[in-house]
């Protein structure tokens, strides 16, 4: 008899809290999707590549799953809580018909387990699945193919999703139905009607309200600039000036909402009582609303986040060379030997030699220690004043002020032999590089310095600019340089300066280093695919021996960024999304079924069903609609501070954060839609079903 | 005239094999300015009666016809008017919205059915200076004692002018003070300006105040006391009504 009623109320419980159990629902698929992450193709391709980064992320995820059990304790209990204090005068008949205390909670506790294991039954299968289907795309996508692909069930996973959920539904009902039990049955039976009237002095709700808007106006302004990363306690302020004033501006809300009750009585037939229920719901719950556009205001940075760090590693290098073998015990017509021998070299279209090496003069000019020497007498080794000075003169944003130290710092730089360079001009099938005697040509590493900092290299070299190397004057070419010298991105050069062969023979004094560039032939990239192509070169160059750098390593650095960065964000993103909104539809849906006594007196004043039901839908559009547009709104500046923080400004960056913005706004607006949709719908399935009469007495 | 008419009225609950009748063919008539008092034991049927009236519920079979028109034929738009503009509903736990001020509470039948709001602030300023709530008007219910909520609530009902205030129990949360004063004030409506009221009561002493009185068991009516105002006085007619409530007690056998 127990069980059944534990049963019953349980169903009961899904039936009138649907949304919630929905939620709930994909908040353990994302648990799962986020756990098996290990499992993930692409994951388990990078593992090879970047194992130490990878095992950094594997680190992360019990912390990143932590964190959302935490956040899911906050759902769970909030809407706990309205779902209790519903049934109180249920609890309150079940105590007076004699059940004892203990008993009440190991029911309200059973009820809790059961619909809890019925979510994970329904749930885990979901989730198993689309685990496979984004560990089939993203294989997809990244061009890894999917005849390799690894199923995605981690029986670990499950296990934890399991546990992790359980135990936060269990928590949450250990606090709410103890709080429930300890109730006198008094208040069980007749709850209380919370003091409406109380209300402070308006002067304090216009306090509130404009110190709320001061300090969302600083924390928007300070994101807007951008520099809120550069000193930690611009950070933290703007943090908390943003979350204080909405916290502010929330519980002034009264204000706006007194003229908006104003306006909407006149021409509205249940306007004065819409506009009271608002006023109930915002300002003795104040918290709710301005916690969930908080939660929505982190999704979107978060979304905001993962585009802006996936694009700073994602944007498409160019393909240059596929492979740089740079044995340092061997010399290169070596490694052409061991190519050819073994078969190898006819995969490959083309080989370059690109040297580079120090001026070294510019070496013998330092101490042990690195610093400048004060040898008398010394030939000057570098010398860019002139370029530096009009750096400096250019420089107006940090950006360039910064970049301008950086060169000035250059005592030694590189050089590169212009033949080789010329080679990989034309394998690009760029015009080769014409270099007078003493004329040399500014290069700047793709990987290092964006093209921003090539704009104002190139402004900064017009007109003769000349420098010092090795204790002659040399003039500098208009045109910047910046094709990548090797396969791989993380190796590779900075600021550099091309210079004719001969040149750069005596200024490296034959100390150079020469890379050799492999050329696949595009015959064979282009039938079996990259990625595939480049695993089974490594596989037989490992075999033959000889050491090599692979621009599949840029790849899967690029991918690897990328994938975390969208994994994780999205994955956080999308759970704060569901808490935020299912916060404020539980709250929203439970009250009304509180307060349904109140719609009852209204249908026997007269109102008509459609009144009813429009009131409701508008009470449900400006709760939503707050929130979600104080979230949105805010959105912007940190969307802003965080694009100034993964990616370089310029005109690009503009385009993409418009770009993002509208993607994240069309985003959220679905999402909101389906909410709100699904609200409206319950909520007028629920007055209209009040409209139908019933026996009272 | 008679502005209620109700012929033959039956609500069944539950199904054939265990059928509740909570009205078994009830017919009765009010006359417009009447005060017509409802009695019965609990389960007779009384609120069920007022319900059906109201519109609540559905009665099984049989006709109510309110000036002239059968509410069961109401649907809709047509059904929510009846409620608003022709009856006025006084209920035992008053039924305000408490987070909405007196004055709210009171305008929002007018607001439900597009009232002239002119008309509204003048009807509303004659209520409340007659029931004494001009104090109250901006405070929300939970600021009011039951007294005054029950008479917000009257205000409530009456502001539409309704042709019939039907009244559930309206004394019913109140101590003896406060009903006695809301009594008299439902009392002096309907003598002054020819309220009609339909009111359902346990009290002796709220019923004291009725010009009729229909006492109704398991679903019939079965005994009527009328006053006559000239021969009577209310404590005279009082002593009847508890006449017949304690022989009501021992069955109808015992009425006379």
């Amino acid at each position: 008899m127990f069980f059944k009623l534990v049963s019953r109320n349980s169903k009961r419980s899904r039936r009138e809290n649907g949304l919630f159990h929905a939620s709930l629902l994909v908040v353990v698929i994302a648990f799962y999707v986020i756990l098996a992450l290990p499992k993930q193709d692409v994951i388990i391709f990078l593992k090879e590549m970047e194992s130490d980064a990878i095992q950094k992320i594997f680190q992360m995820v019990p912390i990143l799953f932590g964190a959302s059990l935490c956040i899911l304790f906050f759902l769970v209990y909030f809407a706990g809580r309205y779902q209790m204090e519903r049934r109180k005068h249920e609890f309150g008949v079940y105590r007076m018909m004699g059940m004892s205390r203990s008993r009440l909670f190991f029911m309200l506790m059973t009820e809790d387990i059961k619909s809890s294991l019925l979510i994970l039954v329904a749930g885990i299968p979901v989730a198993v699945c689309i685990s496979e289907l984004v560990s089939l795309i993203t294989a997809k996508v990244e061009g890894l193919g999917i005849l390799g692909h690894q199923s995605t069930f981690s029986f670990a996973a499950v296990i934890g999703t399991a546990v992790g959920f359980i135990l936060v539904k269990l928590f949450a009902c250990l606090f709410l139905s103890g709080a429930v039990v300890k109730d006198e049955i008094g208040n069980l039976m007749n709850p209380q009607a919370k003091e409406q009237g109380k209300t402070r002095p308006k002067v304090l709700y216009v306090l509130a309200f404009a110190t709320g808007c001061v300090l969302l106006f600083v924390a928007f302004y300070d994101g807007i600039r951008g520099h809120i990363w550069d000193d930690l306690l611009i950070l933290a302020r703007t943090v908390v000036f943003g979350i204080a004033g909405v916290f502010l501006v929330f519980y002034g809300f009264r204000l706006i909402l007194e003229q908006l009750g104003r306006w909407g009585s006149r021409h509205e037939r249940l306007g004065m009582f819409t506009f009271r229920q608002l006023e109930e719901m915002f300002i003795r719950k104040s918290s709710v609303p301005a916690v969930s556009c908080i939660l929505i205001l982190a999704a979107l940075c978060l979304f905001g986040a993962g585009i802006g760090i996936a694009r700073s590693y994602t944007v498409q290098s160019e393909r240059v060379v596929d492979y740089t073998f740079d044995d340092d015990n061997e010399d290169v017509s070596t490694t052409i030997e061991k190519l050819q021998k073994s078969g190898l070299r006819s995969d490959f279209e083309k080989l370059i030699q690109i040297k580079t090496g120090y001026i070294e003069s510019s070496i013998e000019n330092l101490d042990k220690e690195g610093k400048p020497s004060k040898k008398k007498n010394r030939v000057v080794g570098f010398n860019a004043d002139e370029l530096v000075d009009k750096l400096k003169k250019d420089g107006k944003t940090p950006n360039e002020n910064v970049f301008a130290m950086e060169i000035e710092r250059e005592d030694t730089p590189h050089i590169i032999a212009l033949s080789g360079y010329n080679e990989l001009l034309k394998q690009a099938g760029e015009k080769p590089l014409a270099l007078k005697d003493h004329q040399a040509a500014v290069y700047l590493g793709s990987a290092l310095y964006s093209d921003e900092f090539k704009e104002i290299m190139s402004k900064a070299l017009q007109g003769n600019i000349y420098v010092t190397m090795d204790g002659k004057t040399w003039s500098l070419g208009e045109k910047v340089m910046n094709k990548e010298i090797v396969a791989d991105r993380a190796i590779t050069l900075g600021f550099a300066l091309i210079v004719p062969d001969k040149a750069y023979e005596q200024m490296t004094a034959g100390k150079g280093t020469t890379y050799l560039d492999g050329v696949l032939k595009p015959s064979k990239t282009e039938k079996q695919g990259l990625i595939r192509v480049y695993q089974e070169m490594n596989q037989k160059l490992d075999k033959v021996g000889i050491s090599y750098d692979c621009f599949l390593q840029s790849l899967g650095r690029r991918m690897f960024y990328g994938v975390c960065a969208s994994y994780i964000t999205i994955y956080l993103a999308v759970i704060f999304l569901i808490i935020g909104n299912t916060v404020i539809s539980v709250q929203f849906l439970t009250n009304q079924q509180k307060i349904g006594r109140r719609y009852q007196t209204l249908i026997r004043l007269g109102a008509t069903s459609n009144a009813l039901c429009r009131s409701a839908r508008k009470q449900i559009n400006w709760y939503f609609g707050i929130p979600v547009f104080l979230g949105a709104a805010g959105s912007i500046p940190a969307m802003a501070s965080l694009f100034s923080l993964f990616v370089e400004t310029g005109e690009g960056t503009q385009k993409v954060l418009l770009l993002s913005a509208s993607g994240m706004i069309l985003l959220l607006l679905i999402v909101e839609l389906i909410y709100i949709l699904e609200v409206k719908k319950l909520s007028d399935r629920y007055l209209l079903y009040l409209m139908v009469p019933e026996r009272e007495e | 005239m008679s502005i209620l008419k109700i012929e033959s009225l039956c609500k069944y609950y539950g199904n054939k094999k265990n059928e509740t009748k909570a009205l078994d063919g009830i017919s009765l008539e009010v006359q417009t300015g009447e005060f017509l008092g409802i009695m019965g034991s609990s389960g007779s049927g009384k609120s069920t009666l007022l319900n059906c009236v109201a519109s609540v519920i559905r009665p099984t079979g049989g006709q109510i016809l309110v000036n002239g028109t059968d509410i069961r034929s109401l649907k809709g738009a047509e059904l929510s008017d009846y409620r608003g503009r022709q009856i006025g509903y006084l209920f035992q736990n008053f039924e305000l919205l408490e987070n909405l001020t007196g004055r709210e509470n009171i305008l929002l039948p007018l607001a439900l059915h597009k009232y002239e709001e002119k008309k509204g602030e003048q009807k509303l300023k004659e209520l409340a200076e007659y029931l004494e709530i001009q104090d109250v008007l901006d405070k929300f219910p939970t600021q009011m004692s039951g007294g005054q909520k029950q008479r917000i609530a009257a205000a409530r009902a009456l502001i539409m002018d309704p042709h019939l205030i039907l009244a559930d129990e309206p004394t019913g949360a109140l101590d003896s003070r406060n009903a006695k004063a809301l009594m008299e004030k439902l009392f002096g409506l309907n003598r002054n300006k020819k309220a009609t009221i339909m009111m359902v009561t346990h009290d002796a002493n709220a019923a004291s105040y009725c010009g009729r009185i229909l006492f109704i068991q398991d679903g019939v009516l079965f005994h009527e006391l009328r006053r006559d105002f000239a021969e009577e006085s209310q404590q005279e007619f009082y002593e009847r009504i508890l006449k017949v409530l304690a022989q009501l007690g021992g069955g109808s056998a015992n009425v006379l």
